[in-house]
């Protein structure tokens, strides 16, 4: 039983780290109405710059709040494109991503290796290997601030941006202002996921962002299929695509299939829920 | 409504760990005495194919089927490489891993402390801040011999006034490589131009370019350059230039010469070395990380023809393959 936990364990823990990036493609895509691609360089810039920061002794806190100000600042590039020079949404985010391949590669080459230093799950005795025990808390509490901010005055002017945003205007606020903020917002936390990535494997490789949008996007389709609303489905969403994922290793089929055998288990996935819903529906 | 996609929630998730737990058990009954080993190979290319399909075929042959090898692909994903250390690291009926390329290499390290580690295709382990005194890591390198490498180029090809340097900047080894490549191309007056690919579809644009501004190509150990080596050596041969590689599969993909690592038989010798480890019950920090390059000088017979080469007095022993166009 130890061996299938210590699966398990990973699935979760991979999951929570992907669903911050999975609440960041929400509050853009959901609450805005802003595909925002810039998510993928974030999540680089976040891993480059943790493992930057932690190889010159920087303390892990201190470091993560830093990655989290510069996935922001990347988030605020991609928003003042939009904005200010009339670029369209999703070439923004390309354009940004683009830019931070390089930036990543100049801050951390392709590999980084962290060493031994001192990290958020040095909390725990590294013996024990149950870095669940830290990031349960720590993202569940991400989460729950998040979602109590989506509900401040802020958070509804998002929401507005997203729907109305003449609204704005006749409030007298700028919606291009509150289309920044969420962007600084959404790509700050996948900067603080790509950092706690980094913390988690021990090493930065320019590789690992690759593929974060999927990721993202997967776990929010995923997660809307349980509810649409933001909360702790969104992590559940990035916990199911993990178990997909490592789902399709363990049926061990040759591997040139895998990709296929992903695909088609989150097209069993989706089409369950939707016939179960159809299913209760006409129960009712 | 809200508690129904709670339960459908947890049922899939249960679904997914009763399959998990049900092949475990499936695994466990049909499990003989034979003794597993879990294959983690970073991406799928011939490079590392070879590396994969000289390791297993090393194995099958010596140990009669005792041992058998399960492969997993990451599909050069980081994300996967991780799913499946965590996986191999879980599994109890494997008893060592064999990491082909960095990645999987950096991938099974950082989760699997105590089940022997065998690896091929990684050009500097030592870099990478794993390999210490009671390391379960051994197994072979690819590290290739530059200085030699550019001074059989000089012999071979002495007109030679540019060289273009094709490589992707985001790999680690390549970057290594490469710094080396440029001071010792200066050293024989031969002016370096170094040329960074990060995707795929960069390459035909950078490698006419380079074409229109170098004499040759050469490339290091990289491997988003062995994954598109058949366009690059197509345009070299369309543009009359020579190219030239660091592992020997590229000549039969149409590179002019190699003089690197043959990665079939790189995965031959790190099988033979997790043989005395699982067999002979060596320990693995007892045993040192050995390079596979050769002396050997491998020139593919028809491009070495397009472009009307002759080769004066050379030390070193030169193979000529022959192939047929096809595919090329």
């Amino acid at each position: 039983m130890l061996s299938e936990w210590l699966i398990i364990q990973g699935i979760i823990e991979r999951g929570l780290i992907f669903s911050l990036s999975v609440m960041a493609i929400y509050i853009t895509s959901r609450i805005i109405h802003f595909d925002d691609l810039s998510v993928e360089g974030s999540f680089g810039l976040g891993g480059a710059l943790m493992a930057l920061l932690l190889t010159h002794n920087i303390p892990w806190f201190v470091a993560l709040a830093i990655v989290t100000l510069a996935g922001a600042s990347a988030g605020l590039m991609t928003g003042l494109l939009h904005t200010k020079l009339k670029l369209n949404n999703l070439i923004s985010g390309i354009v940004v991503t683009t830019a931070l391949f390089s930036i990543n590669l100049k801050i951390a080459g392709s590999n980084m290796v962290v060493g031994n230093k001192t990290t958020l799950f040095d909390l725990i005795p590294q013996t024990s290997n149950l870095k669940i025990i830290i990031l349960i808390p720590v993202i569940c509490s991400i989460a729950l601030i998040l979602r109590w901010f989506l509900k401040t005055e802020c958070g509804f002017l998002f929401k507005a941006v997203g729907d109305n945003p003449q609204m704005l205007t006749n409030l007298g606020k700028n919606p291009h202002t509150y289309v920044i903020a969420a962007l600084m917002l959404a790509n700050g936390v996948t900067a603080l996921a790509g950092g706690l990535f980094v913390q988690y494997v021990g090493y930065f490789s320019i590789w690992s962002s690759v593929g974060i949008l999927i990721i993202a996007l997967a776990g929010l389709i995923l997660s809307e299929s349980l509810a649409k609303h933001f909360g702790f489905n969104l992590i559940m969403g990035a916990i199911l695509y993990q178990a997909i994922i490592a789902a399709t290793f363990e049926l061990n089929v040759d591997p040139e299939w895998n990709k296929l055998i992903t695909a088609l288990l989150i097209i069993l996935l989706i089409a369950l829920k939707k016939h179960s819903s159809l299913f209760t529906q006409r129960q009712s | 409504m809200k508690k129904k996609n709670l339960l459908l929630s947890l049922l899939i998730i249960g679904i997914i760990i009763s399959a998990i737990t049900i092949n475990k058990t499936r695994q466990k009954i049909n499990s003989t005495p034979s003794i597993k080993i879990g294959i983690l190979q970073t991406a799928s290319h011939p490079a590392l194919d070879a590396a994969c399909q000289g390791f297993i075929n090393t194995i099958t042959q010596n140990t009669n089927g005792a041992i058998t090898c399960v492969v997993y692909n990451a599909q050069g994903s980081i994300i996967n490489a991780h799913t499946i250390a965590e996986r191999l690291h879980a599994d109890n009926s494997i008893k060592g891993i064999y990491a082909i390329a960095t990645p999987a290499l950096q991938a099974i390290a950082s989760v699997e402390k105590e089940k022997p580690i065998f690896i091929a295709a990684v050009s500097n382990p030592y870099q990478l801040d794993i390999i210490n005194k009671k390391t379960n890591i051994c197994g072979t390198t690819d590290m290739i011999d530059i200085p030699g490498t550019i001074k059989r180029i000089k012999d071979i090809l002495p007109h030679v006034t540019t060289i273009a340097l094709i490589y992707n900047p985001a790999e680690n080894n390549s970057v290594a490589q490469i710094a080396i490549m440029k001071k010792e191309l200066l050293l024989h007056s031969i002016k370096p131009l170094p040329i960074g690919i990060t995707t795929e579809m960069e390459i035909p644009h950078a490698i006419t370019s380079a074409l229109s501004k170098a004499d040759a190509l050469l490339t290091p150990t990289d491997n988003l350059i062995a994954s598109a080596m058949p366009i690059i050596s197509h345009l070299s041969r369309s543009a009359q230039k020579p190219l030239i590689a660091c592992h020997n599969d590229a000549v039969k993909q149409g590179a002019f010469m190699a003089r690197g690592v043959d990665y079939y038989e790189s995965g031959k010798e790190t099988a033979q070395i997790a043989l005395t480890v699982l067999r002979d019950g060596k320990k693995p920090y007892k045993l040192p990380i050995t390079p596979t390059q050769s002396d050997t000088i491998i020139i593919n017979k028809q491009v070495f023809d397009e472009l009307g080469i002759t080769i004066g007095e050379i030390s070193d022993t030169i193979m000529y393959i022959n192939l047929s166009e096809q595919g090329i």
